[in-house]
Formats: C-alpha cells, structure tokens, sequence
C-alpha cells in the first residue's frame, strides 16, 4: 500500500513519511496542496494522510482533489483545533476518517491497518462488487427495490467504506437497526462486533461504566475491573438506539470520546484508543430535540455527518409483495406448515392498507395471517381480519382516551405477572411498537418496557 | 437535515484559545512521533538500548499527559465563547433535568452561560453520584445569603475526602479531575464560586453568584 503524507512542516513531515514505513508500508511525503496534486497522478498512492492547514489551501482541497483525479485514495486528514468544523467537514467533504493531533502512533497503525485490508480486499475482488440490490430485490438482509430503497441502498454502500458517522432516521419499524447492520456488513468491521446499546434503556447511574468500564475501587460497589462496551466493540461497531434518548451527562463524556477519540474506564488514567464506527438512530426529530436543548448541537454535529433517512413503508408500497413473501418464507422456514404464497385477494388486502407501523407491522400481520390460513396460501379473509382486527387504518391516537383501546381480559386469581404481560402486549400492539407512546401511556418508564421486554422475553 | 454547522469558534478569546490548541498541537504531534521512533531504533541496539528506550517511554508519557490537557483548550473556548443571558437557577437546573427542591418563591435571576452552566451542574451532580452509583441522587438546595446566591449540592452516598480541594488538581489523566477543573472555569467565568467541601463525611458542593443589584423599582436589573 502506497501512502502520500502531506504536511507542511519538514521536520513534522519527515517523522511521519518515516514512521509509516516503519509500520510497513511505501511513503513519500509533499509540503503543498499543489505538489500533492501532481503526486496524485505520478505516484498514485492508496491512501493520503494530509494536514489540514496548507501553505496553499487545506486538507478539503486535498479530499476534493483526490476525488476529482478518479483515483480511489483514502484521504485521512490531520486537524489540530479539536473543533467539530475540522473534523466533520473532513468527512462530509469525503475524507475517509480524520485523526487529530498530536498524532497518536496507535490510532494512526490502526487507521492504516483498517485501509490495507481494505485495499488488499479490493485489489482481489476487482471489480466483483456487490450483486446488483435492484435485480436481487435487497442488499445484505434489506429487502425492497423499490426507487426510495435504492437510493439508500446507493448512499449506504457508499458510507459504508468510510468511518464516517452515520444517522439513521424514520418511523419507528422502517428498518434502522436492519440498515445499521447492514453498514457493518458492507464495511471492512464486518468480521468485529456489531454491538447495540439502547440509549433509552440505560440507567444513567451506571451507564457509564457499562459503557466504558471501570476499575477496581472506582466506585462503592466496584469490586473488580470490568470491560466496557467501548472495549467489547473494539474495531467494530456500535450502534447506538434511540440515540435521544442518551442521558444528558452521558452526551457530555461521548462528545469528548468522539473529538478524542478516546476514552478512560471509570476512575482510571490510562487512555484507550477508541476504534469504533458509531451509528445512531431515532425515531424523533432530532434537531428538534436539539431546539429543546434535550439534545446536544454539538453532539448532534459529531454524530450527523452523514445522514441516512428511511422511508416509510407508505412511500415504498411497491415493496409490500416482495417484503411479505420474505417474510412468509422465513415465518415457514422455522414453522413448516407448508405455506408458499398469497392468495391475490390478501396481496390485495396488503397492499391498500396504510402500515403507520411499518416493515414490522407487515411482518406482525403476516405472521397473525399465517396463524390464521390453511396452508398453502396466506388467505384473503384472514389478511383482512388481522388488518382490521389491529386497527390499523387509525392514525396513532395522540390523546390518552382509553375508551378507543382494545380491551384485555383478565381473570381472578391470574398472576400479576402474567396480567402485565397481557396488558404490555396488548399496549406495544395498539401503539404499533411504539415504545415510548407505550410507556407514556402504562405511566411507567422507557427504561421499565425495555426490561419487562427482556423479562418477558417479548419480541420487539 | 442538511443544516450548516455552526462556526469553528466564536471569535475573541474562544477563538484565540482554539488557535493555541492548534499552535501546541504541531510541534506535540512532531515530537511524539519523533521520539516514537527513536524508541523503535533503541530497541534494535543490543547494549544499552533496553535502557534508554525506557527513558524514551517516559518521556512519550510526558508528551502524551500534556497532548491530553490541551484537549481542555476547545472545551475552554466553548465556554469562553457562550454569551452570557439572563436565567435562574431554578430554570437552568429544569433544562439540566436535575431537581431543584423547593427554594425562594421568587429565584434571582442571574447573568450566567446558560449551556456552560448547564455541563457544569450536570458535571458536578454527576461527580457527586458517581462515588457511590447505587445511592439516591444528590440534593440541590438554593439559598441567597450576604448577597450572594447560593446552591448546594449535597451527596447522598459515598464517603467524604479528607482534601476536597485537590479533586479540582489537574492530575495527569485523571478524568474527573478534568471535568471538575472545567466546572470551576465555568461557574467562575460568570463570576461564580465553586467549593467541594466535606460535611458529616459526605461531599458537598457549594456554588455561589454575585446576586445582581436591584433597581429602585424593587425588579432586578442586569
Ligand atoms: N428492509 C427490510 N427488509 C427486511 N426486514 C425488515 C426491513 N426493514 C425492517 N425489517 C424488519 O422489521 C422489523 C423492524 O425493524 P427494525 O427493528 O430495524 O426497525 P426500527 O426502525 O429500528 O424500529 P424502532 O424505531 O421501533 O426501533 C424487524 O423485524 C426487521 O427485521
Ligand atoms: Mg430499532
């Protein structure tokens, strides 16, 4: 692999050139954003560490550069001011990551590292590229060809080479999770960890620690030292969920995790690299939560550099077909009753129905058709009678007006367990899966859905 | 949400503390890498090498305590560079999602940096906590004393420090010495106090403003 350091400063210059070979590779370095561009097309380095403050311009004009030429060179751009302009706007212009200084010799090897192997990886598949998401019907687990789902398909293939942050909006069941492992698998991550952590779901006491470990003693309680999931997600991903949901002086501790980009256990001095591609989602507007300061702007900067929004199903209903018989067969594959279509009247049915629920709405109602049908189509009765049964031609009730809910029925002497499980089911299904609206509505926590979810062992 | 971001820092003295992170950054990057491989060298002198290559470590660490500390410049400016406005703590604890108990009918409003503010109350609380996870959270009470406005902040679990004082030192490293280093520079760009202090074997923060003069109608003015 060929790498091309461009800095100013000799001296500085001539370190890195050094240290790089030492770490094992080719390098030549440029004092100019000029030299460099000639270098470019001479040299034809894979990769390009430049310094963000040039003689004659600024590591942006390096990125637009190396673009402009065609040639397929990772620019990692060096930034001193720790500002989130640097380092964001590297990356939105399509600089591949960014690494601040003073330059760490371990985040620079491991950022090197990350790019032979995927330089290696494209040298050897040249060309073989991914299979073509329109003519498969979806990409690594997503499913659709719908217009609005190539075009993320388009814009997630794209992200997912880089380390770039990526914000992952829409309704709540449009997929976010689905597409935030399919950045993962598309990246060159995909044989690390892909972990989730819900933000909602945290407690905000110990949140720190289980994130980022803690040392024996750093606290009462602390009786020996514990990994975090900062460590466990090393060189991996992290996706964080309902990212909004992040307590306030946790927002604080990541924001520096990500200008530093590392990290501390609890009540420990030793510094940790992070190694991490974050992913985030919401389901909420986010800049509105950051209007109402529940969110932090400069958070929500670090965060949002590269957004993605997903559909609603509504505006993809040419993907209802593909996405039921998906699901069909995967329902099928685990209960073998022999199904193996629709009849047209329930695609039909399917079809005109509004889904504020979305994809795992679909899939709850092709399950429940399923339960319904004789085998070996999905009948059209019983796709109507889980559509109106659900309610779901409503738009969500924004009111508390119990009157409109479905009721459970519980008899005496029933477990109290087992009536809460009834009546948390029975809520999560009227609200579409809306966690939040649910717990609003039971009077008790995000946090205590999440666990009953976990104790119940209920599908979300 | 394409929205443009917000400037790097907001000019004077922010800004001249961001350019100072970056002016330290340049010769802290050289050096590091400088000496990182002069190490790599040493190791490959078989008499004596082993042992300077050691010095060499040593002095690494040096570097890399002090390429830490400047991270503190860009949260520095970021303070530096919020304006003041007029608030109360009543408000800036709401907005911080710490509650306030009951005080004074009538809060003082105060000239304060309402998000520095909010990081710094929310840093101090969260100090507090953090010393003992499982207990209740800490007790915020506001009182106005010798023209001064004042908030406490008492723990509810933990043990006390014989030395409070020394948690504000900037050690090398230690992350809460950081954040409560930063807290302080907060509450004191607005002409603030900040105290830990130990009562009854628990930690106590008091923070104090200078209550702003009354105007003859009998309103604050500011
Ligand atoms: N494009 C898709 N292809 C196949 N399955 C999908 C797709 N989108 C969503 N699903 C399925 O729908 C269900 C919900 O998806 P997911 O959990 O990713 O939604 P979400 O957007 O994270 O929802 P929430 O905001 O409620 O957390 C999952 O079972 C998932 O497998
Ligand atoms: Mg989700």
């Amino acid at each position: 692999m060929k790498v091309l350091v461009v800095e100013d400063e000799p001296g500085a210059r001539e370190a890195i050139v050094e240290l790089v070979k030492e770490l094992g590779y080719e390098a030549s370095g440029v004092g100019t954003v000029a030299d460099a561009s000639s270098a470019l097309v001479t040299l034809r380095p894979d990769v390009c560490i430049a310094d963000l403050g040039l003689p004659d311009g600024d590591g942006f004009d390096v990125v637009r550069n190396a673009r402009a030429a065609g040639r397929d060179c990772a620019v990692v751009v060096l930034t001193g001011r720790g500002s989130v302009r640097s380092a964001v706007e590297a990356m939105k212009a399509g600089a591949h990551d960014f690494l601040l200084k003073p330059l760490k010799t371990s985040q620079l090897a491991a950022t090197l590292t990350q790019l032979s192997e995927r330089h290696d990886e494209a040298r050897g598949a040249q060309n073989a590229g991914l299979p073509d998401p329109a003519a498969e019907g979806g990409l690594a687990g997503m499913v659709g060809r719908s217009a609005p789902m190539l075009e993320v398909y388009r814009l997630l293939t794209r992200v997912a080479r880089s380390n770039a942050p990526v914000m992952i909006t829409g309704e709540s069941g449009t997929g976010k999770e689905v597409a935030a492992s399919t950045v993962h698998l598309l990246s060159r991550r995909a044989t690390r960890p892909f972990i989730a952590v819900n933000c909602g779901a945290i407690s905000p006491t110990l949140v720190e620690s289980e994130l980022f470990g803690h040392e024996k003693g750093a606290f009462t309680g602390a009786d020996r030292r514990r990994a975090g999931t900062f460590e466990m997600a090393h060189g991996g991903t992290l996706f964080l969920d309902e990212v909004t949901e992040m307590p306030p002086e946790l927002q604080v501790k990541f924001l520096r995790v990500l200008e530093t980009r590392t990290f501390r256990r609890v009540g420990g001095s030793e510094e940790l690299d992070m190694d991490i591609r974050l992913i985030a989602s919401s389901n909420r507007d986010l800049a509105d939560a950051v209007r109402r300061e529940t969110f932090r702007a400069d958070l929500y900067y670090r965060l949002n550099v590269f957004p993605l929004r997903l559909p609603s199903l509504r505006e993809r209903k040419e993907d209802v077909p593909l996405l039921a018989n998906h699901f069909l067969s995967e329902i099928e594959k685990k209960e073998r009753r022999g199904f193996s279509s629709f009849e047209p009247g329930a695609l039909d049915a399917l079809a005109s129905h509004s889904w504020p629920g979305n994809v795992r709405e679909l899939r709850n109602a092709v399950h429940r058709a399923y339960v319904l049908s004789d085998p070996p189509a999905i009948e059209a009765e019983a796709a109507e009678a889980v559509l109106t049964d659900s309610g779901t031609a409503e738009p969500r009730p924004l009111v508390r007006d119990e009157e409109t809910w479905p009721a459970v029925e519980v008899r005496v002497g029933e477990t109290l367990q087992a009536v809460e499980k009834k009546v948390l089911t029975a809520t999560l299904l009227a609200v579409k899966g809306d966690k939040r609206l649910a717990a609003e509505l039971l009077g008790v926590s995000l946090k205590t859905v999440y666990n009953k979810l976990k104790e119940y062992q209920l599908e979300t | 949400m394409n929205e443009s971001l917000p400037p790097d820092f907001p000019g004077g003295v922010a800004d001249a503390l961001g350019t100072l992170r970056h002016a330290l950054a340049d010769p802290l990057s050289a050096a590091g890498v400088k000496l990182e491989l002069l190490e790599r060298r040493l190791a490959e002198v078989p008499s004596n090498g082993a042992s300077l290559a050691d010095r060499v470590r040593g002095v690494k660490a040096d570097l890399a305590a002090a390429g830490r500390l400047i991270d503190l410049l860009p949260r520095l400016a970021s303070i530096a560079g919020e304006p003041a406005g007029i608030t109360s703590l009543g408000d800036l604890c709401r907005a911080a999602g710490i509650p306030l108990e009951e005080g004074p009918a009538n809060r003082p409003r105060l000239l304060l940096r309402r998000l520095a503010t909010i990081d710094a109350l929310r840093i101090l609380v969260w100090f507090l906590r953090s010393r003992d996870p499982l207990a209740a959270p800490p007790r915020l009470l506001e009182e106005s004393a010798s023209g001064r406005v004042a908030l406490r902040i008492e723990a509810l679990g933990g043990s006390g420090d014989s030395n409070p004082e020394r948690l504000f030192h900037l050690p090398r490293g230690e992350e809460r010495g950081e954040d409560l280093f930063l807290a302080r520079a907060c509450i004191e760009s607005d002409g603030g106090r900040l105290q830990l202090v130990e009562r009854e074997s628990r930690l106590v923060a008091l923070l104090s403003w200078p209550e702003p003069a009354t105007s003859p109608e009998g309103g604050h003015a500011l």
